[in-house]
């Protein structure tokens, strides 16, 4: 029997075409190829993602929702959705009906200008808007479990999708004070955060690899100190580590921070709720 | 914590990130602020000149204290995170035997070390006493185009955001700094 026919051949390379086009296709993520930045200015020659420089244990972790361990976040938020909660007696499902819906795309475009404070807003400072207009209902303390579960939840209905951040318009403003924010050299030790994610990722410090410091796995499990943290309390992390008096929560110069801190990570997938040594 | 009660340089990433207090929830904010990360009595505004030298990079020639380095208290003081905190960027060959394999602490404290600046097997034979001690006291004035990431660890930072309990405060003593000169020229 011949194994090369013309048929045969035909099929052979119909299928090579494919897989050609389907690499084509699979844009970089930052997780094996780097994402090129759009922006000229960007600090960064290559964006990586955080999960980049992971342990293949914890980046299977991070890849298998039965193992990662802040999906329990995600399930708690899940059941929040749906839950009917303050005096108009509605829950999130009421107005934004099934989240896999409604709800992609979301985690790619906070941090947001909102008008009415005149600043910007997160995805946790958007539910508990909600919480308050719309249902009547004492918005959440910052750091809670439930406003933890809760953004886990809503930001992951985006896995996948690439972060486009807002910094132009009424946000440009904040966008440039969250970027000097990043610059400076602050704390005891005297350090930016430049300092360690733009010139060091890569390298070890002590035991602990560094990455570029990108947002777009937050809220995530940190197996040190084997706890799922929000943004800003990772963020307050690092700030401490410098000796620098942290940021309050929901403060005008986190959500500065965070603002910069997208645009940075432009392009990258959300991987909420990432896992990180 | 014990390590969070002493006064100290760079806290590395693992003894922070394991610390009680470095992750408190945001609402606790202020709790945070008012946790010491730097303990009361090193206190005082640190004074000290960059001085004309002999050689050809800046310096401070004269000792910070009377008291003269000691270089094995100067190796405990660079391998304690609290303090000088330096092997988390620094390499030092020398110090690996004593990172025993059969102690976890020690295998840590003496084992672990980074790769932010270049190793200091041998900057004793590199740089005078003088030298050394600028660099450690303010290795921004000893490279003043590089833009640096190490911490100063004797002047007092007038930098934006320091904590509360650092406030007025340098990382290290001027005994401190005497005693990590003292290891340091030991590195040949
Ligand atoms: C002294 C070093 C140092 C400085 C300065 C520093 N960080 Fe970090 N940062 C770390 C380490 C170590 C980690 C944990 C490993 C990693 O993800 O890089 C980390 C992690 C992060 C992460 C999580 C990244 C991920 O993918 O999980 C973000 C976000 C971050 N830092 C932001 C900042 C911001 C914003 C600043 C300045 C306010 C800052 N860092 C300053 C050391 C530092
Ligand atoms: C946050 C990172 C960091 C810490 C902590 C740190 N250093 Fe450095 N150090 C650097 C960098 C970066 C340089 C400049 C590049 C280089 O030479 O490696 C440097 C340079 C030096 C040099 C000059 C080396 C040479 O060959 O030019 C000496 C000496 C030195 N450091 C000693 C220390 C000592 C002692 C400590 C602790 C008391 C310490 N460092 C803590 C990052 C650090």
């Amino acid at each position: 029997m011949k194994i090369i026919t013309p048929r045969n051949c035909r099929l052979a390379m119909m299928l090579a075409g494919m897989l050609l086009a389907g690499a084509a296709v699979a844009e970089p993520d930052g997780k094996s190829e780097p994402v090129a930045p759009k922006a000229k200015d960007h600090p960064l020659k290559e964006i990586w993602s955080g999960y980049h420089f992971q342990s293949e244990e914890t980046r299977a972790q991070q890849d298998d929702a039965d193992a990662n361990p802040a999906m329990e976040h995600y399930k708690a938020g899940e059941k929040f959705w749906s839950k009917v909660a303050g005096k108009s007696k509605k829950s999130c499902s009421s107005c934004h009906g099934d989240a896999a819906k409604s709800m992609r795309g979301a985690g790619t475009r906070f941090p947001l200008y909102y008008p009415i404070s005149k600043r910007m807003i997160n995805v946790e400072d958007r539910i508990n808007l909600c919480r308050e207009k719309f249902m009547g209902a004492k918005p959440w303390d910052l750091g809670s479990k439930e406003l933890l579960a809760l953004s886990v939840f809503v930001k992951r209905q985006s896995l996948g999708a690439r972060v486009t951040p807002q910094t132009s318009g009424p946000a440009a403003n904040f966008f440039d004070k969250g970027k000097t924010f990043y610059t400076t050299r602050r704390g005891q030790l005297d350090m930016a955060c430049t300092h360690c994610h733009d010139k060091y990722a890569g390298k070890k410090l002590r035991g602990l690899t560094l990455t570029q410091g990108q947002s777009n796995g937050y809220p995530a499990y940190r197996k040190t100190p084997g706890k799922t943290v929000s943004l800003g309390q990772q963020i307050n992390a690092c700030l401490i580590r410098v000796r620098a008096a942290p940021l309050a929560a929901g403060s005008e110069d986190l959500l500065n921070l965070e603002t910069y801190l997208a645009w940075r990570g432009q392009g990258l997938p959300v991987e909420t709720p990432a896992v990180r040594e | 914590m014990k390590f969070m009660d002493r006064y100290g340089a760079l806290v590395c990433a693992v003894a922070v990130f394991a610390a009680a207090g470095a992750l408190l929830p945001l609402h606790a904010d202020a709790q945070q602020k008012k946790a010491r990360l730097c303990p009361p009595g090193r206190v005082g505004v640190v004074i000290f000149k960059t001085q004309k030298t002999t050689g050809l990079r800046p310096a401070i020639e004269k000792p910070l204290s009377k008291k003269a380095g000691d270089a094995e208290r100067g190796l405990e003081a660079i391998a304690d995170t609290g303090r000088g905190g330096c092997l988390s960027c620094h390499q030092i060959a020398k110090i690996l035997p004593k990172a025993d394999e059969s102690d976890p602490e020690q295998a840590k404290k003496y084992g672990q070390h980074g790769e932010i600046g270049s190793p200091l097997n041998s900057v004793g034979g590199r740089f005078t006493a003088g030298e050394l001690r600028l660099i450690v006291a303010d290795p921004q004035q000893a490279f003043p185009d590089a833009d640096i990431a190490m911490p100063a660890y004797h002047r007092v930072a007038d930098t934006v955001g320091v904590h509360p309990s650092c406030k007025g405060r340098p990382i290290l003593s001027a005994q401190e700094v005497e005693d990590v000169i003292a290891f340091l020229k030991t590195l040949k």
